[in-house]
């Protein structure tokens, strides 16, 4: 297919707009390079130029037990809040796709309501609710108020794939006979499955490094931001930068190993 | 209730139709029932204590109805100052970052190839390393003997460090920008990737210049992804109460300081809970503006 | 076989999920205490950072074969806002200042100290015994174990002898190099410098003086500082050269080999105690008053007071401390601790949060 040739002020436009792009992505990661640097500073007070280089802090990770019981809570934190969500989103999401109800809009637009009102606002009213109750709050109550934006992140990635999907091919399963878990496995999961998949990872991620809320909800266990929040301000130390490299590290390989398997898959 | 055949004659299905309510519902009632109940309820009650008042001496919530908490906030300036200056950072913020977010998107979307998909998920990487890190190294980068001045004086911008870069709104400005620019590349870059290609080389067919395609094009398509993305940065900045802790000057105090401070030692829980519905409503409105917008740019 | 996806076959689906999510969120907090075998026992605290350091908690936990948790919060307000968040029933024991204790006494929410069960209150000074802040109606609701001045540290680099007098934080000389405390308690320190006699008891009209000086010194200051490591960066980066602080700034400066002075300017200081305090709804009260015990003899106030270079509010390390060092942190000769006006709620506080608020803002 032959395209109009590029005038050179066009082309100019693009390479410009391009470069911009790659300065972006500068901006965006001058600050992870930062942090990372840092992770090896033997000094504590971040003063700039590094004057020493040290691999002490990671190895003090190792030996720091509020910092990995953190660590785990927000594993755990997350992976049940990502699987509450995964399935009380994803069946929402094909409730709405298939079938018009009254009030469809209506649950729409109050599905939308965790992701869009400030953390402020969601961090109070469950406060305040968990107060109301007398419900103390601890892990739970932290992974209430993830798991409730959990679910509108995963309903909303799905309902959006679904769209993209023709409801026809659902219908016709079923007149060939197939039953409704049948239907649900051989033609609607499978067309949905990458949504639910990326709805699930951008929701972990948003419950892992999860602050706003998360301030108002804990109880006697930190997550990992939590834990980071009480040190940051007193008795900082690298050691916060050498755990925050290492997720960066651990996100980084992931993301390039779900790029190799899947393009082996394809 | 009427079983008889279903009114829709396009279907050949021989089974009987319940009501859609009642085939969703099954599906539905999980999610309805928690937000309902974590969500819909927390925020009611919410709104019942932003009526309600505090009793300091008792160091109790008086549960009687009342506007008080809500005159203060319209007759004391002090609400009215940091919502203005909460609102003009949030717009700024979201204005930048839809100007920062078209470039990266451009890039990743139309001039990367094979590794476009990597390029997108480096954006979210950022993502899974800490906020309140990343705001940390930004302190470190904006300070007087920071990366950033040691730069400008090194390169004679500056004759001496500027401590107008930390401890300001400027420093705040920045991080925000930073923070939450991934929330606007995502659903600005998801936009570029449906507009049709076809579309945009018969605008170059046509004989029209880059930059006519991209305003009459591009940029109408891009809309919806812009208004999700503009929602997210204004609402978060709306709802911070980290960032001017950290790199906040004297005069930095935004709304989330404000909503969050009562509910430290001042213990004036419904004050705090009225600000926040105060809040909601300024969030209600920015939603409804930014979708007309969304609707007008589409339906050009 | 049922349908699932039938209207009562997803019930019954859905009905098993919510429980499935029930289970595991109960599983969650197991997974918490799953570092504690269920016959020990866990100490909840809330407190300052230091008040938890492992070098005098992990003997206390093997003396007593318990856990000791602990979460420090930044800033007066965080502490208040998890403590009430929770009525008082997420903590065991909470590290309470001087500034919030009459709050937390008046919130119902603590257990009256019965000092028989703790041996070692012999050892406190006896102006620890029945201090305002930890006394109400008769009874105490805590004991102090801790106490320092607010002094003013300064960067020897600018001054170089110490600044005689608290106008050096309202002074335009140093515009924009100066920080205060981010904290309504402060204004006892403006009042201090202002010449207020009672500095907890201020009037009208001496309120609205004060609210004055402090919007004056808005302009001047670099920054408000919210928690020590705050102040001290911004000292180390020299970013700020004169504040008010606690004794830990100055020593953690002073541990860095950054030149930090450290005065009491002539119109005086305000001062703190820190207190233990107990929820009446702990479930380990007689766990609680062991851990206050500990920390006002010998073991515990060596520990807290070499880890935090606060004051102790009790005689039982004065001999490991040694002379010098004893002088230093002025436990011989109280005297000091009486010219200190010591953290106390002002009657009209909620007009001070107010002032402090509209100034911030």
């Amino acid at each position: 297919m032959m395209q109009a040739p590029l005038s050179p002020a066009d082309r100019l436009g693009r390479g410009a707009v391009a470069a911009a792009g790659v300065l972006v992505y500068l901006f965006l990661y001058l600050p992870l390079v930062i942090l990372v640097l840092f992770s090896f500073d033997t000094s504590t007070i971040n003063g700039w130029p590094i004057a020493g280089w040290t691999l002490s802090w990671y190895q003090k990770i190792g030996l720091d037990d509020a910092l990995l019981a953190a660590l785990r809570n927000s594993l755990t934190v997350g992976l049940e809040a990502v699987s509450i969500a995964v399935v009380l989103g994803t069946l929402a999401a094909l409730a709405i796709h298939r079938y018009r109800f009254p009030g469809r809009e209506v649950f729409l637009f109050m599905a939308t309501l965790p992701i869009v009102l400030p953390g402020v606002v969601t961090g109070i009213a469950m406060l305040l609710f968990f107060h109301f109750f007398n419900i103390d709050l601890s892990l739970t109550t932290v992974l209430i108020g993830h798991a409730t934006f959990c679910i509108v992140v995963v309903l909303n990635n799905v309902l959006a794939r679904l769209v993209r999907v023709p409801k026809e091919l659902a219908e016709a399963a079923g007149d060939l006979g197939a039953n409704a878990l049948q239907t649900f496995w051989h033609v609607t999961l499978p067309s949905i499955r990458t949504a639910v998949l990326s709805g699930a990872l951008l929701a972990f991620t948003l419950s892992f490094d999860e602050v706003v809320v998360t301030f108002f909800l804990t109880g006697r266990d930190n997550t990992l931001p939590m834990e980071i929040w009480g040190r940051l301000r007193i008795g900082f130390t690298p050691e916060l930068n050498a755990i925050a490299s290492l997720v960066i590290a651990v996100s980084v390989v992931l993301v390039i190993a779900s790029q190799a398997a899947l393009r082996e898959q394809a | 209730m009427d079983v008889a055949q279903p009114t829709r004659l396009a279907t050949p299905s021989s089974r009987r139709e319940l009501p859609a309510i009642l085939r969703a519902l099954p599906l539905l009632s999980p999610s309805l029932l928690w937000l309902a109940v974590f969500y819909l309820v927390p925020l009611g009650i919410l709104l019942l204590h932003s009526v309600w008042s505090t009793d300091t001496v008792n160091m109790v919530i008086v549960r009687q109805f009342t506007l008080s908490s809500y005159q203060s906030i319209a007759t004391d300036p002090l609400f009215r100052d940091v919502a203005l200056r909460t609102i003009t950072m949030a717009v700024g913020v979201t204005l930048t970052d839809i100007v920062l977010a078209f470039p990266i998107a451009y890039l990743i979307a139309f001039r990367l190839g094979r590794l476009k998909t990597l390029a997108f998920m480096l954006v979210l990487v950022p993502l899974w390393s800490s906020y309140l890190i990343r705001a940390y190294a930004w302190k470190t980068i904006l300070g007087l003997d920071g990366v950033l001045n040691s730069f400008l004086v090194a390169v004679h911008i500056l004759s001496r460090p500027s401590p107008a870069f930390l401890y300001s709104n400027l420093a705040m400005f920045i991080t925000f920008t930073h923070v939450w620019l991934p929330f606007m590349i995502l659903p600005v870059y998801t936009a570029l990737e449906k507009i049709p290609r076809s579309l945009l080389e018969a605008a170059g067919d046509l004989g029209a210049p880059g930059w006519r395609t991209f305003l009459h094009v591009v940029l109408p398509l891009s809309v919806p992804g812009i208004v999700a993305g503009a929602i997210a940065t204004f609402s978060l900045t709306m709802g911070d109460y980290i960032t001017p802790q950290l790199l906040g000057g004297p005069d930095s105090q935004l709304v989330g300081n404000v909503i969050a401070s009562q509910f430290g030692v001042t213990f004036n829980w419904p004050l705090g809970a009225a600000f926040s519905a105060v809040v909601l409503v300024i969030v209600a409105v920015f939603l409804v503006l930014a979708n007309r917008v969304g609707a007008a740019g589409t339906a050009r | 076989m049922t349908n699932p996806l039938s209207r009562r076959g997803f019930l019954e689906g859905a009905a098993s999920v919510a429980g499935a999510a029930a289970l595991s969120a109960t599983g969650l907090d197991a997974v918490a205490e799953a570092a504690n075998p269920r016959d020990q026992r866990t100490l909840n605290l809330i407190c300052w950072a230091g008040y938890n350091d492992p070098s005098f908690v992990t003997p206390f936990e093997k003396k007593f074969n318990c856990k000791v948790t602990g979460i420090n919060p930044n800033s007066s307000d965080e502490m208040f806002a998890k403590w009430m968040a929770g009525g008082g029933k997420t903590y065991d024991l909470i590290s309470a200042s001087g500034d919030v204790t009459r709050r937390l006494m008046r919130s119902g929410t603590l257990l009256e100290v019965d000092v028989s069960k703790i041996p070692n209150f012999k050892y406190l000074f006896p102006k620890f015994h029945w201090p305002a802040w930890n006394t109400m109606n008769g009874k105490r609701y805590g004991v102090s174990f801790t106490w320092g001045p607010d002094s003013l540290i300064y960067d020897k680099g600018t001054f170089s002898s110490p600044p005689p007098s608290w106008g050096v934080l309202y002074d335009k000389r140093y515009k924009g190099k100066l920080s205060t405390a981010d904290n309504p308690i402060t204004i006892a320190d403006v009042a201090l410098y202002l010449g207020y006699k009672d500095v907890y008891n201020l009037n009208e009209k001496q309120l609205m003086q004060v609210k004055k000086t402090l919007l004056a010194q808005k302009t001047l200051l670099r920054f408000y500082w919210g928690s020590s490591t705050d102040l001290e960066n911004a000292f180390i980066h020299h970013e700020v050269v004169a504040s008010n602080a606690w004794p830990l700034m100055a020593n953690d400066l002073r541990k860095a080999k950054f030149p930090i002075g450290e005065t009491i300017p002539r119109e005086g200081a305000t001062g703190w105690a820190d207190t233990w305090m107990i929820s009446k709804y702990s479930p380990n009260i007689d766990l609680a008053l062991q851990w206050i015990n500990y920390m006002i003899g010998p073991q515990g106030q060596l520990g807290v007071i070499n880890v935090t270079g606060y004051s102790g509010a009790s005689t039982a390390a004065i001999p490991a401390l040694g002379k010098q060092r004893v002088h230093a942190l002025h436990m011989d000769d109280l005297s000091y601790f009486d010219k200190l006006k010591m953290w106390t709620e002002p009657s009209n506080y909620s007009e001070w949060q107010k002032i402090w608020l509209d100034v911030k803002g």
